[in-house]
C-alpha cells in the first residue's frame, strides 16, 4: 500500500480539533486511509478517537498509507498543516 | 503535580439543562469549586471558544471539551455522565458522558497527553463500559487514573515527599528489599495465586518479581493501613483487626491507623517514614491522606478490609516490590499543612485556629447583616435597654415580647425607625433580634470548631461548650481561642486512651463528651473565666479608647496586612483579628472590621483603575482581568488582583500595600464604622459614615493605582532581570 510520512503541523500536536478535521475530510473522501507512527500500529484516519491515540506532536513523524494516492495526498496535507491557526 | 481527577470533579448522573453550553458552565464551576481554576467564567468561556470551532462530541456517545486557559492552575479532568444525553456535535448521537479538559495555559505538552491517553482509554469497549457502570465517584477516579498517568509520575513520586517524608523513598527502597527475604517468597506466592481475580484496578503486572533489590535481612516490612467506615464506630476497627491479623499471618509489621468516629490516633511520621505500602480500606475519604504521598497503595472498601484481609496484605506486598503500581498522589510539601505534618505544634494550632474562623464567620456574615438590616428598619433605638417592667430589657425584646403584626408597636418608641412607623420598628426588632441571636453563636462556634479541628467530631461539643462559658464570663474572642483550644486538646486527649473494645463504641458518643466537656469546661468556668476576662476588658478598652495617632497606626498596619497577600495568611490574619472581636456593642470593633474591609477591596480597584487609565502598561488578559476587577473589588474579594501581583509581585505588591494602608489609616482615624463581614459597596447599610467611606477608599485606590502606574511604566523599559527578583516585600 503506498504510503507518505509527513510532519505534524498543528502546534499542539494531533489532538482533538485537529483529529476531527482530519476523520471528517477522510470519511468525505470514502477511501481507506490510515495513519501512524513509525513503528506504531495504523489506525483508521475517519475516526479522530483513534488518531489521537497516536499521541502525535508538532514536529513528530506520521505515515499516511491508502491505497487511494489522492486521498492519501489529501490527508496527508491536512497533517502537514497547522489546523490549529485561526 | 497534583491528581488530575478527584472525586469532587466527578458527577454522575448529572442533568445540568439542556445545552452543551450549561454542561461546560457547570464543569467549569466544579472545577473552579475545588480551586483550580481563578475564575469560572471565563474558564467556560475559553472552552466556549474552543468548542465553536469545531465541536468535540465522539464517536460513542462521550464528549471531550477542552482548552487550555490562563484561569486554569493546574492540569485538570473533570467527569460528568449526562442524564439525559446532550448533543455535542457527533454524528453518531448525544453524548452521555463527558470529559472536560482544562489545562494551565502553559501546559502543552500536559494537554497533548492527556488528551492521549485519554483517547487511548476511551476506545476500549471495556473501559467506557465501566464509566458507565460506575456507582460511585471514586470508582470513576480509580478508572481514570489508571488509565491516565500522571506525565511524569518519578518526578512526582520523587519530589512529593519533602521534610519527614524525604526519606520515604529510601526507607522503602531498603524495605523492600528487606521484604525480598522474609516474607517475599511466600507473598509473591500467595499473591499469584490471587491474581486470579485481583481487581481490574491493580496494576496491570504486578506480580512480575520486581522484588530483586538487594536484600537487607531481619527486618519486616512495614506495611500501613487505614481503615473508615461511615459511622465510625463497628467497621473501621473489624477491619483494622482483620488486617492486623493478616499482617501477623504474613510476616510484615502491618501499623492499622481506625479513622473513626473518636478521631484518629494518627500514625506515628517515624512509621509512615519506614513504611513500604498502604492500604486503603475505607468507605468514605482518608483523612490527611498527603502524609502517604509516594507511597504505593491499594483502595478498596472497608468490607473487603474486613473478609478479604489477607489478598489486601498480598497485595500490597506485591505493590511495595513493583514500580508501576499505583501510589498515593498529593504533594506532601505543599501548603499550610506540611509543617503539621513535620509534628509542628504551632503549625497545627495554626490551622485549627483557622478552621474556627471559617466556620465562624457565616455565623457573622449571618448576624452582623440581620443586626445592620434590624437598624435600618428599627432605627438603631432598637437596641437601646431601659424598656419593660423592671427597666433592663431591650426594646427589641420589649416590641418582640409585647407586641406582634396584629398589635404594632407605637412608632415613637423609636424615633429613627424607618417611616418612623410601628411596622417598621417592629420588623427591625425582629431582624435585630434574629441578627443577635445568630452573633451570639459567634464565639462558641469559634471554640466548638478550633476543637473540631484538633480532635474531629468529638472536640465539637466540648469546644461549643467551652467556647459558651467564654461567653458567660466574658471572656469573648480571646476566651473562644483559649476554650476552643484546650476543648480540642483535651477531647483528642481522652481519645487516645486505650479502652475495652467493648467501650469503644461508647467513646465518642458518651465518654469523650462527657469528660472534655466537664474538664476544659470547668476549667474555663473556674480557673481560667477571670483573667480570660481581664485580658479582653483591657484589650476592648485600649481599642476603644484608641484615638488619633495609634487608631490610625494600626488602620494602616491592618490595611498593609490585608493586602500583603490577598488572601494569604497574612491577609487572613488581619480579616480574622477583624472578625472574631466584631461585637455591635464595641463601636471600636465595628472601626476595625471597617478598616479592614475597605484596605481589602483597594487592590482590585487600583488595579481596575490602573488598567483602565494606562491599557498599554498591561497585556491583553490583564485588561480583561482589569475589567472584572472592578466588581471584585467592590465586593471585596481581594483575589482578583492576585493574577496581577503574581505576574509582577515586585511592582504590584508595594504598591497596593501603600494603598490599603492609606484606607486603613483614614477609615480608623475618621471612625467609619461596619457591622458586617463581608460584602463591599453591597453592605452599605450596615456602615456608618458612608462619606468617609467612600473617601477612605477612594483615597487608597487613587494612592495604590498611582503607585502601580508608575512602577510599571518607570520599570516596563528595565531589563527582565529584575523582574525575577524574589519578592522580599
Amino acid at each position: 500500500m503506498p504510503s507518505i510520512t509527513v510532519k505534524v503541523g498543528s502546534s499542539v500536536g494531533l489532538h482533538a480539533r485537529p483529529a476531527t478535521i482530519i476523520s471528517e475530510k477522510a470519511e468525505e473522501l470514502d477511501a481507506d486511509v490510515t495513519l501512524a507512527v513509525p513503528g506504531g500500529d495504523p489506525v483508521d484516519a475517519d475516526s479522530s478517537l483513534m488518531i489521537m491515540t497516536l499521541g502525535a506532536s508538532c514536529g513528530d513523524d506520521v505515515v499516511v498509507s491508502s491505497d487511494d494516492e489522492a486521498a492519501m495526498r489529501t490527508i496527508a496535507a491536512l497533517v502537514e498543516q497547522d489546523l490549529d491557526a485561526e | 503535580m497534583a491528581e488530575l481527577i478527584t472525586t469532587e470533579l466527578v458527577d454522575l448522573d448529572a442533568a445540568y439543562g439542556a445545552t452543551k453550553d450549561d454542561v461546560i458552565t457547570a464543569l467549569a464551576a466544579r472545577i473552579a469549586e475545588a480551586g483550580r481554576s481563578t475564575d469560572a467564567g471565563r474558564l467556560a468561556a475559553d472552552v466556549f471558544a474552543r468548542e465553536a470551532k469545531s465541536s468535540t462530541g465522539m464517536p460513542g456517545r462521550f464528549a471531550i471539551p477542552h482548552c487550555r486557559s490562563e484561569y486554569v492552575l493546574e492540569p485538570t479532568l473533570a467527569f460528568a455522565r449526562l442524564s439525559p444525553e446532550i448533543d455535542f456535535g457527533a454524528k453518531d448521537g448525544p453524548a452521555d458522558l463527558v470529559f472536560m479538559i482544562a489545562a494551565p495555559a502553559s501546559g502543552d505538552q500536559v494537554h497533548m497527553k492527556l488528551l492521549t491517553q485519554l483517547a487511548r482509554a476511551l476506545v476500549r469497549k471495556e473501559f467506557t463500559a465501566a464509566l458507565r457502570a460506575a456507582q460511585t465517584e471514586q470508582e470513576i477516579v480509580d478508572l481514570v487514573r489508571d488509565a491516565v498517568q500522571p506525565p511524569a509520575p518519578k518526578e512526582a513520586a520523587a519530589a512529593a515527599p519533602a521534610g519527614s517524608a524525604a526519606t520515604t523513598g529510601d526507607a522503602a527502597a531498603t524495605t523492600t528489599g528487606a521484604a525480598a527475604t522474609t516474607s517475599g517468597a511466600a507473598a509473591e506466592a500467595g499473591f499469584a495465586g490471587e491474581s486470579g481475580h485481583a481487581s481490574p484496578l491493580s496494576p496491570s503486572n504486578p506480580a512480575s518479581g520486581t522484588a530483586t533489590a538487594s536484600a537487607r535481612a531481619g527486618e519486616p516490612m512495614t506495611i500501613l493501613a487505614v481503615t473508615a467506615c461511615p459511622t465510625g464506630i463497628a467497621h473501621t476497627f473489624m477491619a483494622a483487626e482483620a488486617l492486623e491479623n493478616a499482617g501477623k499471618k504474613a510476616g510484615v509489621h502491618l501499623v492499622v491507623e481506625p479513622q473513626g468516629s473518636v478521631g484518629a490516633d494518627k500514625l506515628d511520621p517515624a512509621v509512615i517514614a519506614k513504611a513500604s505500602a498502604i492500604i486503603f480500606a475505607t468507605d468514605v475519604g482518608v483523612r490527611d491522606k498527603d502524609r502517604f504521598a509516594g507511597l504505593p497503595e491499594i483502595s478498596t472498601s472497608v468490607k473487603n478490609g474486613i473478609h478479604e484481609a489477607d489478598q489486601l496484605v498480598a497485595r500490597a506486598i506485591a505493590a511495595a516490590g513493583d514500580p508501576q503500581a499505583r501510589r498515593v498522589s498529593g504533594t506532601a510539601a505543599s501548603g499550610d499543612g506540611a509543617p503539621a505534618r513535620a509534628g509542628g505544634w504551632g503549625a497545627k494550632l495554626k490551622n485549627a485556629v483557622l478552621t474556627g474562623v471559617s466556620y465562624m464567620i457565616p455565623f457573622v456574615a449571618a448576624g452582623g447583616l440581620l443586626i445592620a438590616l434590624g437598624f435600618l428598619l428599627g432605627g438603631y433605638e432598637v437596641a437601646k435597654s431601659g424598656f419593660g417592667k423592671d427597666g433592663a430589657t431591650s426594646l427589641a425584646d420589649f416590641v418582640l415580647g409585647t407586641h406582634s403584626l396584629t398589635n404594632l408597636p407605637d412608632g415613637s418608641l423609636s424615633p429613627h425607625a424607618l417611616l418612623g412607623s410601628g411596622f417598621t420598628l417592629y420588623l427591625g426588632a425582629a431582624l435585630f433580634k434574629l441578627g443577635a441571636l445568630a452573633f451570639g453563636f459567634l464565639v462558641p462556634a469559634l471554640a466548638g470548631y478550633i476543637a473540631y479541628a484538633i480532635a474531629d467530631r468529638p472536640g465539637i461539643a466540648p469546644g461549643f461548650t467551652a467556647g459558651a462559658v467564654a461567653g458567660f464570663t466574658g471572656g469573648g474572642f480571646l476566651g473562644g481561642l483559649v476554650g476552643g483550644i484546650l476543648a480540642g486538646f483535651v477531647a483528642a486527649w481522652i481519645a487516645r486512651w486505650k479502652v475495652p473494645a467493648f467501650a469503644r463504641g461508647l467513646m465518642p458518643v458518651v465518654v469523650i463528651p462527657l469528660l472534655a466537656t466537664l474538664i476544659s469546661g470547668g476549667l474555663m468556668l473556674v480557673v481560667l473565666g477571670r483573667p480570660l476576662a481581664w485580658v479582653t476588658t483591657s484589650l476592648q478598652d485600649a481599642l476603644n479608647g484608641m484615638s488619633g495617632t495609634s487608631a490610625i497606626a494600626l488602620g494602616a498596619i491592618l490595611g498593609l496586612m490585608m493586602c500583603f497577600d490577598m488572601g494569604g495568611p497574612v491577609n487572613k490574619a488581619a480579616y480574622a483579628f477583624a472578625t472574631a472581636g466584631l461585637n455591635v456593642d464595641q463601636p471600636a470593633t465595628l472601626k476595625i472590621m471597617a478598616a479592614v474591609m475597605l484596605a481589602g477591596m483597594v487592590p482590585p480597584l487600583a488595579l481596575a483603575l490602573s488598567t483602565a487609565v494606562r491599557p498599554r502598561l498591561y497585556n491583553a488578559a490583564e485588561r480583561e482581568n482589569g475589567k472584572a476587577a472592578w466588581l471584585l473589588g467592590a465586593s471585596f474579594i481581594s483575589e482578583g488582583a492576585i493574577p496581577f501581583a503574581a505576574a509582577d509581585p515586585v511592582r504590584v505588591i508595594p504598591s497596593i500595600m501603600a494603598g490599603g494602608a492609606v484606607t486603613g489609616a483614614i477609615s480608623m482615624a475618621s471612625g467609619v464604622q461596619l457591622s458586617a463581614p463581608h460584602g463591599g459597596v453591597f453592605v452599605l447599610f450596615a456602615v456608618s459614615g458612608i462619606l468617609m467611606f467612600f473617601v477612605a477608599l477612594l483615597a487608597g485606590v487613587l494612592v495604590a493605582a498611582a503607585a502601580v502606574t508608575v512602577a510599571k511604566s518607570t520599570g516596563a523599559r528595565r531589563t527582565a532581570v529584575e523582574d525575577d527578583a524574589p519578592v522580599t516585600v
